[in-house]
């Protein structure tokens, strides 16, 4: 089935998928659902100091139909405290919207997700409590994240 | 005839078509029939897609509205201060600000549009900024290419596109990773070169998602605006796109233009109006609506914005109950509450338990008989009863006074605008066959001018309502200053009444024969001109003496051209 999927695929995204397989970025596993080569699932590691270390965080990444002419969708599925995720695990990054350039990749996407995890950006939050935290009391606020890394993102 | 701006606005190859164009609406309608020749095919060629034959005529009949609107103005030296604009001049409007900006700063056409639409086409603020923070911090503002040292600006005149491919002959794009012949890349003027496939998906997407004014360059952080000349390259597959493209760019002069607003007409007429700079005008289009350009409401001067839209939502809230409870019921004395007389003798007892005289609205106590109210006895305290009465029942007196005379004056300007048509159409046709040549601009122009003071008349009385009493000013004039403004104000709008009725039955007879007895003419001509004095006096009072005394608030009106 998938074999039938991959011939209508973009090769542009076959390509993109053959290399995150073959050469994953550090920190970064991504692999596309048997169902759907479009939806992948994602696992992105906790960077080392980072409130998030040791914590491996699970994510969802969709092509749309558009792409890469629009943005892929990527939604945090593991519960993570940071100013940049909602409750829902969604994720503000300009990349992801009005910054969005074709030439980027899966891969650039996921690696900026990345970096955004070591440098949360409190002044242009998605999760308005999460951010006046973190801006009043930062280290407390590093604390929560900690713990629910600990309680949410450790096997 | 046309206004003076316009013509120095059209530069060097239009010059031909307008000068043309403006004879045919010089010569009014004698040439209409003559449009389906030579003449009507000048409007075909710089036309759009339409029938050409009832474009002409349409551009003819628009043009030769705006002459007798020009016409009208007293003098006719001074500008409007507005233009019409339609589909047709839409595009010679916005190529004119484009060449005027491309020959002041030395850049293409290209460059010139896409600064304009980053600077929601406010040509000074553009050409400031160019001045005051350099072309490179501006040019990268606007997406565009950043020259480096002396090359041109021109530069984003992309270099031929098979310039930029490798020597191998093909391309890797950067964004399906496909190896492509350089023949089937095109590179945008930002040097970033990606295969045609990609690019149209890219534009395909942006046009659709409605960016089409300001698409940039498919590379990361790159930013800079995809240059027309790849645009039509790349879509040329795709005209219903390509088509959507370059009408949003047209359309960009009107919707990001803070001196153009779309006609409030409903349906749209199709028009949009311009104004030369100063936004407090109220512009007529060429559908025939007259609006006020800031608040897009109905001509509202000497009134505020804000003014007439309290007056507005005062009359229209509730004018029905207003005038029954108006014409059948009368204020409680006590309570204000509007009591109706429901049978009995004219001792009426509001539920608030005061009684009152029905005849004149006075507080009595209750003995009384069929006849007569002891201790009551109208007409003998009437010059009382004003000064008695609550501050709310006067208030709505004094709203009823002022309301009256407005809807009065507005009754005649619907009358009026009726009788105008056809005696317009009537002068038209008098032009037309006569022999001997007739000149009719002398009754046009008074109707004109009866036009626009009718309309000041009728908008001072809610002006009035609002400037003399009533909360809005309270602070800022004394009882006696109030006096004094308010029969300054009386006196100058009586002498404009009268006036505007003299002139009203001058031109009724003027009209009814469309005589050219040359006594009755100079009477029209006379009082047309003393009207339009007697306007810019009112307006010297209303700004000078009245709103520049004003401290709570900046007002600003639109003031008649006389």
């Amino acid at each position: 089935m998938a074999a039938a999927q991959a011939a209508q695929l973009p090769r542009r995204i076959i390509k993109e998928t053959q290399r995150l397989l073959s050469e994953p970025a550090p920190g970064i596993s991504a692999s596309p659902s048997e169902e759907n080569l479009r939806y992948f699932n994602v696992m992105i590691l906790g960077p080392s100091a980072s409130p998030y270390e040791g914590g491996a965080f699970k994510l969802e990444l969709f092509l749309p139909e558009d792409y890469p002419m629009a943005p892929p969708k990527v939604r945090f599925l593991t519960k993570i405290y940071h100013p940049n995720v909602d409750k829902l695990g969604r994720i503000c990054l300009d990349i992801l919207k009005d910054k969005w350039s074709p030439a980027l990749q899966i891969r650039t996407v996921l690696l900026s997700i990345q970096a955004l995890m070591s440098a949360p950006n409190p002044d242009d939050p998605l999760a308005e409590n999460v951010a006046k935290h973190w801006k009043d009391n930062e280290q407390e606020a590093i604390a929560t994240a900690k713990e629910w890394t600990r309680l949410y993102a450790t096997m | 005839m046309s206004p003076g701006s316009v013509r120095m606005r059209d530069a060097d190859e239009d010059s031909l078509a307008v000068s043309e164009e403006e004879e045919e609406a010089m010569s009014g309608s004698q040439e209409e029939a003559e449009d389906e020749d030579g003449s009507g095919g000048s409007y075909a060629a710089t036309g759009s897609d339409s029938d050409p034959a009832t474009n002409s005529e349409d551009a003819t009949s628009e043009e030769a509205d705006l002459g007798v609107l020009e016409g009208g103005e007293a003098g006719g030296s001074r500008a409007l201060g507005y233009r019409v604009i339609d589909s047709e001049s839409l595009k010679r409007l916005q190529r004119d600000a484009i060449n005027d900006v491309a020959a002041i700063w030395g850049c293409t056409p290209a460059i010139a549009k896409t600064l304009l639409m980053c600077y929601m086409w406010d040509k000074e603020r553009l050409l400031n900024d160019l001045g005051d923070k350099g072309q490179d911090a501006v040019f990268r503002a606007a997406g565009l290419v950043v020259s480096d040292g002396g090359a041109e600006a021109g530069s984003s005149q992309p270099a031929p596109a098979e310039a930029a491919p490798s020597s191998s002959g093909t391309i890797t794009c950067g964004v399906c990773m496909c190896e492509t012949p350089a023949a089937q890349c095109s590179t945008n003027s930002c040097g970033h070169a990606f295969c045609d496939d990609c690019w149209q998906g890219h534009l395909s997407v942006q046009i659709g998602e409605g960016k089409a004014r300001h698409v940039v360059c498919m590379s990361f952080k790159c930013g800079v605006v995809c240059d027309e000349t790849l645009v039509s390259k790349v879509m040329k597959g795709d005209p219903t796109l390509l088509e959507k493209y370059s009408q949003s760019h047209l359309q960009s002069y009107l919707e990001d233009n803070a001196r153009v607003a779309f006609c409030p007409s409903v349906p749209w007429c199709g028009h949009a109006i311009e104004v030369d700079g100063d936004p407090y005008v109220e512009p007529e289009c060429a559908c025939g609506l007259a609006f006020c350009f800031k608040c897009a409401g109905a001509p509202h001067s000497p009134c505020t914005c804000k003014m007439w839209d309290m007056w507005e939502e005062k009359v229209n809230g509730d004018s029905e109950t207003r005038n029954w409870l108006a014409a059948n019921t009368k204020p409680c004395p006590k309570c204000t509450k509007p009591v109706e007389k429901n049978g009995g003798c004219n001792l009426v007892v509001c539920k608030c338990g005061q009684p009152f005289c029905w005849l004149c609205g006075q507080g009595t106590g209750m003995q009384h008989t069929w006849t007569s109210i002891a201790n009551h006895s109208c007409g003998r305290f009437k010059d009382e009863l004003d000064a008695r009465m609550s501050e709310a029942a006067r208030n709505h007196k004094r709203y009823m006074f002022y309301f009256e005379r407005f809807k009065n004056h507005a009754d005649s300007i619907r009358k009026e605008k009726a009788n105008r048509a056809k005696l317009l159409a009537r002068i038209a046709a008098s032009e037309h066959d006569g022999v001997e040549a007739r000149d009719y601009g002398w009754l046009v122009g008074a109707l004109d001018q009866l036009r626009t003071a009718r309309r000041v008349l009728c908008n001072s009385y809610a002006f009035a309502y609002f400037f003399f009493g009533g909360a809005m000013f309270a602070d800022d004039f004394t009882e006696e200053q109030n006096e004094v403004n308010r029969n300054l104000f009386e006196d100058n709008q009586e002498m404009l009444a009268q006036e505007v009725e003299r002139l009203s039955g001058l031109a009724d007879r003027a009209g009814e024969t469309l005589s050219l007895d040359s006594e009755l003419r100079y009477a029209v001509i006379n009082s047309s001109t003393n009207i339009a004095t007697r306007i810019t006096n009112f307006f010297r009072l209303i700004e000078e003496d009245l709103y520049a005394r004003v401290t709570s608030l900046s007002a600003q009106i639109a003031v008649p051209r006389a």
